[in-house]
This record gives C-alpha cells, structure tokens and sequence, in this order.
C-alpha cells in the first residue's frame, strides 16, 4: 500500500509492504518535527497505523450475502473447429463459439494478409514495413511472432488483377505449405469470382479445416456443397438482417454446419448501433433456443480502417485534434471490434498488429 | 418500470381528455410508458393519484439528478427491448491544484459528428489536501461536477454546492450517511467486493439517500463481471442495485483506457470518470455512446430530397448521397468545409450508408430516377451530370441507362471531393 503523510514540509510518500489495508489512505493529524528520517517516521506511522487496524476490528462489519441471480439461457451456441491437424495439416486448431451466456467473453483473432499489393493505411505500412512486399513471408512473421491465432488470407487478385482463379490459390497454397496456422480465406466480394474462386480453393485445401469466406444468399447453395465436400467451414454473410441470416443459414446447414456467421461489422461510428444490436439480437435468439442462429459469429473489425478516424492525418472540421494516427487507427479498430465482441462475436479479423496484441491482452484477462 | 400496460395509468388519469398535455389521457398514458412525456405535464393530477402513476412507472434502474446532471434511468439490459435514455456524462477529475487548466480543456474538447457538437459533461473535483482552494475551486468552476473529499471536508463543501459526493465506503460510511441526509445530495459508494457494496447500499437505501455504485475499475474483466452482476440483478428487481454504476478510467495504458471505456459505454455506466481529456480515448468513447444511446424507435434517417449547399446556380454540380444520417451529415459537412456551391440529391435507403445499400439493392438506378423526377433536379440545373459515391460505382451504367444523365463516380470519401471536383468540373 501506499501511505501518504500529511503535516510534513515537504511531499512525502512511503511505500509499506505487505501491508494490505485497503481505503486507508491519509493519516490526519500525524505531525513529525525534525528532519525527513525515514527511521524517525516509520515507528510513528507503524503506530498510527496499528490504533486505526486495531479500530476497525473493533467495529467489525457483518457483510450481507449476495444472492446473484445470471442471466439464464437454455441454448449453447455452437462449437466450430477451425483447423484440421489430423487430416489436414495445420499445427493447431482453434475453437470458437461454445458459449452459453451473452455476457460471456472469449474469442480467436485472425490477422488479415492480402494475396497481392493493396492501398494500406499509413499506420498498417508502418507496422508490417518490408513484409507487405510478400504475403507469404507476412503470414510467416505473424505465425513466427504468435501475433494472432488465424490467417484471414484475401485473396482480391482475381478482382484487382482479374487474375484467373486457378492461378490465384496457387499463392494460398504456398501459405497453407509455409505457414502452420488455421486459415480463414476470403475472396473480393463479388459473389460470382468467389463462386469461382472457391471452386479452386477447396481443390488445394481438402480437410484443412480452414474457413470458406463467404457465403452469400446467392451463393450459399453452392459453397456450402464445396464447404461440406471439402472438410472446410464457411462464413454465413448477410448484411444486417436477422431474417435473411437465419434463411441463409439454413441454406448452408443442409450441407453442413460448420457455419460462422458474418453478421456485417459497421466501422465504429458508422452505423454502430445497427451492427451492434443486430450482432446482439442474433446472439439472444441462438441462446434462447433458435437453432438456425445458434452459431459462433465472426467480426471484420477491420472495416474500421474504412473510417475516416481511423486513417486520416487529423480533422479538417473545428473541432479537437483527434490525437496521433499511428495510435488512433488502431483504437479505432480495436473498439470496432470490442464492441463485437461485447456483443457476442467469437472470431476477430483485424488489419492492424496492435490492435490484435491489445485484443489478445484483453483476452487473456478474461480467461 | 412497474406498469406493464398504458391502461394502468390510463386509470388513475383525469379521462378528460383536455389536451393540456397535447394528446389525449390515453395516448399520454401511453407515452408514459414509453417515457416520452414526463408527469408533470398533466396539471390536473391531485397528489394521490401522482404518486400511485409516479411510482407504476419509476424505471427499473433509478434516475439520480445532482449539479446538472442526470444518470441511471434505465429499463432494459439490451437496447433493443426499448431504448437506453440517459447517456452516461463523461467527467473529467480534477483537485483544487490543477482545476482552473482541466476546466478549460473540458469545456473546450468537441466533436463534430451527424451535425451535433458532442461535449464533455463536467468534472470529478478531489480533494488533494487544500481546504480553501478546494472551497473555491467549487465556487468558481461553472461545469456540473461531483465532489471526492474525506467526511470532515464534505460540510463545508456542500455548504458551498450541492451536489453528489464520494467516495463511502464500508469504513467511512456513517460520516457520508450523516453528511447525506443533512445536505439531501447522493452519495458515490465504492468497493471491489459486491458484499461491501449491497452492505453500503442496503444503509444507504435504508435511509432513503440515493447512491451511484463505484464497483472499481480494477481491471476490464473483474470490474466488467461486477458491473454486469450489478445491472442484471438491479433489473431482475434486486432493489439495492438498481441504481445507476458509475466506473472511473484511471490507466496509463492509452489503448486499455480505450478499451476500458468503451466496454463500459456499452455495458451500463451510467456516469464515466476519465483521468484526463485525451482526444485517443475520448474520441471513440464520445461517439460510441452516441451511436449505443441511439434510440431504437427512431429511424436514423433524413429525409430524402434535394438540398442545397452553399448558393448554387444553374451550372451547380449535384452529388448523390444516400439518407442515411451520418452519411448525409458528413457529405454535407464536407462540401460545406470545402466551399463547394452544390445540390445534393439524398435519395432514400432506408437509412442505410452507401457500401450497405448498394450491396442490398437498395441504392439502385431506379431509386435515383425517382429522386430525380420527384425533386424536379431537371429544372435546378442546366446540365445533366450526376455524381455518385465512389462506393456505388458499379451503378454508373444503370443509372445513365436509367436517367439519360451522364454519371461521373466521385472519390469514396467525400472528404476527397474538393481536390476531385478541381480536376473534373470547370
């Protein structure tokens, strides 16, 4: 504890160990003349100390019990494994959802690697530095430095360079050889060169386990059959929408259930209190018994880096300074995806290292 | 709240029908309920009847009011279910040495966000050993504040303001208990432990002095098991925690203050303490607890239309933009800082953003047709040039085959539109 000692000339503070009192934390009244001595000062503290400890057991509280009522839930929400290190070759596997209470906080964290050169924000270039030249060596330090639990490998060269499909996992392949860790592979977002995409994904992926993402209504028929025919999972992704989400699940559940679910992440700020009260009513409804939502959800906090928070240089508005960008991206990134995570969200995909090192922290807290 | 339905009140009203509050006993009874009219505004309730309605509908968390601020209030655990009303107030600690200097830089902090300023609420003043500066620190700082003091300070402050004071605990607590009733202010109770905290609440209530539970912001998962423990509890009709949670951010870690406080704004604080006014915690903070308080109820929307900026003429460029508030918000915002002379057409998505209505469908050609017409752009401006959001892009085709106008694609953000505007239109 720490003993502040009022009535002396100077400031004077003393750290007492193995003293465990809490709520004390000024002694009044307590005058020393003379020199600042530690050896004058310590009995007199002692002394002081001890007339206020041998009080306090005089009055010797009757603390109530507390009855906590929890929050009751009759579901659990749905185990995926991610990661086959029997038939497939990844080293570990990662487990997300499994959790019986809204309240309940845990979750794995992917780092996003891009198969070909993208525009980065300025904080993300200066994290990675040279490693950005190459997704594979990028993949390699983050596995070498246990900077996250999951790749989330994108793989837009079939969208930036209209590369052929084929072509394009040719790169992912060389990931799932070099790199050990559970993969979660994501396309460009146009429905038809994913469907496309996908149909080359599984070929070099047979039951690695890996995450297929994603699945879209138009395309949830098709890669859930390619989900399901190659030992993968699949992201389930609607965009805000509780009722497109539970009709596109059970699409995808007719193959398989190895579903995670992209319930869309707003960027913080952004439209916040939608993605967060969808995320949290989808939740409710699995754990309340709703089987068709009772699966683990994964969160793009990475779309925070659309905002403008996040990646501009300061506000051109008359307003505060918005603080120094190299910490604001991340922690723009890192509440984006807390505010998931609150809500629910088991899997994370963040762009920027440090918010996966603060997110993992945070976790470990909670474990 | 107690009443299940607007009928319970309804009884107790005067059934008159008189208007006075602006819509009839039933529909008064009903916004009562859904908190959207206060008591008072029915002048024709005798004492009986008031506190039988005041009581049926107290919310569930209860409303404490000290120096201008409002905390608690709240109904439901997920703001879904009905709304969370009373943003938590965001104060800033201070002690009689440094006030003058945190005053100004709370009061001065902004941000700009959906065409609001959003503030900081006030200051948390401790004690630090001064008893006249500390006296006059309370005189001369006009924000709202609440007041951390031993006992013996607390007489002579509250003589000077009123307000909430802090913190009691399990060994000083019969000083604040005496210090409360006398003055009639609430009381900031701390602890770590729920048995010390329901031990001071169970005093506290049992003299009928309000309280704000402190659980101690120890570290993010503890604090963050307590806090919920608290809330669910006062909900489920524990009646010694249902009063409002207050947590106080004190780290030196930039990124764990973040993401202390960011927890917190969305799961039940209902007043925040900050060490300082850091912009990298407060920012995210400030407009996360816009976005959570956000009522439900209320689409987030404008109208849709055709509005102007700045003075516009005939050879005035016209942008698109979706309804969705903060889109519209910031588009305006933008070209308003930029200068630009404009129109800006808002068509209707639902209140959705651009990237989002695009990808549903809702944000198509036929939706900016529409708005075309209905707005009569045509007879606004000479030319027939639109410019869409960069994130629409793929639209350009449908809308020029749509519209006959000719579709340019603008920056997707729009705080690139000046620079991009020099270059494409003369």
């Amino acid at each position: 504890m720490r003993l502040k000692v009022e009535g002396l000339k100077a400031d004077f503070e003393v750290e007492i160990e193995g003293l465990d009192i809490e709520g004390l934390e000024e002694i009044e009244g307590l005058e020393i003349e003379g020199e600042l001595i530690l050896e004058l000062i310590v009995p007199a503290i002692t002394k002081a100390i001890s007339e206020i400890v041998s009080k306090r057991v005089e009055k010797k509280i009757e603390l109530p019990e507390v009855e906590i009522k929890e929050l009751e839930f009759p579901n659990r929400i749905r185990e995926v494994v991610i990661g086959n290190t029997e038939k497939g070759t990844r080293r570990y596997s990662v487990k997300v959802g499994g959790k019986g209470s809204i309240f309940e906080i845990g979750y794995a964290i992917a780092l996003d690697v891009f198969d070909t050169k993208i525009k980065l924000p300025k904080a993300v270039r200066d994290a990675y530095g040279d490693l950005l030249n190459d997704p594979i060596e990028q993949a390699k330090a983050i596995e070498e430095k246990k900077m996250a639990d999951l790749i989330a490998f994108h793989i837009i060269s079939i969208d930036v360079e209209n590369r052929e499909p084929k072509e394009a996992v040719k790169s992912l392949k060389r990931l799932l050889d070099e790199v050990g860790m559970p993969v979660v592979v994501g396309g460009c977002g146009d429905v038809k060169k994913d469907v496309a995409l996908f149909r080359e994904v599984v070929k070099v992926c047979k039951d690695e386990g890996i995450v297929l993402n994603s699945a879209t209504l138009e395309s949830g028929e098709e890669i859930g059959k390619l989900a399901k025919e190659s030992g993968n999972a699949v992201i389930s992704w609607v965009q805000l929408d509780i009722n497109q989400q539970k009709q596109l699940n059970r699409i995808i559940a007719k193959h398989t259930r190895e579903i995670i679910m992209d319930t869309t992440t707003a960027g913080l700020g952004y439209g916040t209190e939608y993605s967060f009260t969808t995320m949290e009513r989808i939740r409710l409804a699995g754990l309340k018994g709703d089987e068709d939502l009772a699966y683990p959800i994964m969160t793009a906090g990475s779309n925070a880096w659309g905002c403008r928070e996040a990646w501009m240089k300061d506000t051109t508005l008359d307003e505060t300074t918005w603080g120094d960008r190299a910490f604001r991206g991340p922690i723009w990134e890192i509440g984006t995806s807390l505010v998931s995570i609150l809500a629910g969200a088991d899997l994370v995909l963040n762009l920027h290292p440090k918010s996966a090192e603060c997110l993992k922290k945070l976790r470990e807290e909670f474990a | 709240m107690k009443a299940k339905s607007p009928l319970e009140i309804y009884k107790l009203l005067p059934k008159t029908n008189c208007m006075k509050c602006g819509t009839t006993c039933m529909g008064f009874a009903t916004n009562l309920i859904q908190r959207k009219q206060k008591l008072d505004e029915c002048p024709y309730l005798d004492e009986k009847a008031r506190k039988k309605i005041a009581e049926l509908i107290e919310p569930n968390i209860k409303e404490i009011e000290f120096d201008g601020l409002v905390v608690g209030g709240e109904e439901v655990l997920f703001r879904h279910e009905l709304t969370f009303f009373n943003k938590p107030p965001f104060l800033i600690k201070a002690n009689e040495q440094n006030y003058e200097e945190v005053v100004k830089e709370v009061k001065s902090y902004k941000k700009i966000y959906i065409g609001k300023e959003l503030k900081l609420d006030g200051i948390l003043l401790e004690f630090k050993g001064d008893k006249d500066k500390f006296l006059r620190a309370l005189k001369e700082i006009d924000l709202s504040l609440a007041i951390v003091a031993p006992p013996n300070v607390l007489k002579s402050a509250l003589e000077v303001r009123r307000t909430a004071i802090g913190y009691a605990t399990v060994e000083n607590y019969e000083d604040f208990l005496e210090v409360a009733k006398a003055y009639e202010v609430p009381v900031m109770i701390k602890s770590n432990d729920l048995r010390e905290l329901k031990f001071l609440a169970e005093k506290f209530r049992g003299e009928g002095v309000k309280y704000v539970i402190n659980p101690v912001l120890d570290r993010i998962s503890s604090c963050y098991d307590r806090v919920i423990k608290i809330r669910v509890n006062g909900i489920k009709g524990d009646r010694d925690f249902a009063y409002p949670i207050m947590v106080e951010i004190d780290f030196d870690d930039v990124f764990y203050s973040a993401m202390a406080s960011m927890t917190f704004v969305c799961r039940y604080a209902d007043l925040m303490v900050f060490r300082e006014v850091n912009p990298l915690v407060l920012m995210p903070s400030i407009v996360l607890r816009e976005n959570i308080y956000t009522d439900p109820r209320i689409p987030v929307a404008v109208e849709s239309g055709l509005y102007k900026i700045g003075n516009p003429n005939g050879n005035a460029p016209v942008f698109v933009t979706t309804n969705f508030m903060l889109t519209y918000y910031t588009v305006k915002t933008d070209l308003e800082s930029a200068g630009i002379d404009c129109y800006l057409l808002v068509i209707d998505t639902g209140g959705i953003c651009v990237g989002a209505s695009v990808a549903s469908g809702r944000f198509n050609a036929n939706a900016v047709k529409e708005a075309l017409d209905k707005f009569k752009v045509e007879e606004k401006v000479k030319h027939r040039k639109l410019i869409i959001p960069g994130l629409a892009s793929r639209l350009k085709g449908a809308i020029e085959d749509a519209t006959g106008w000719e579709v340019l694609v603008g920056p997707v953000d729009s705080s690139a539109i000046k620079d991009w505007l020099e270059k494409v239109w003369s």
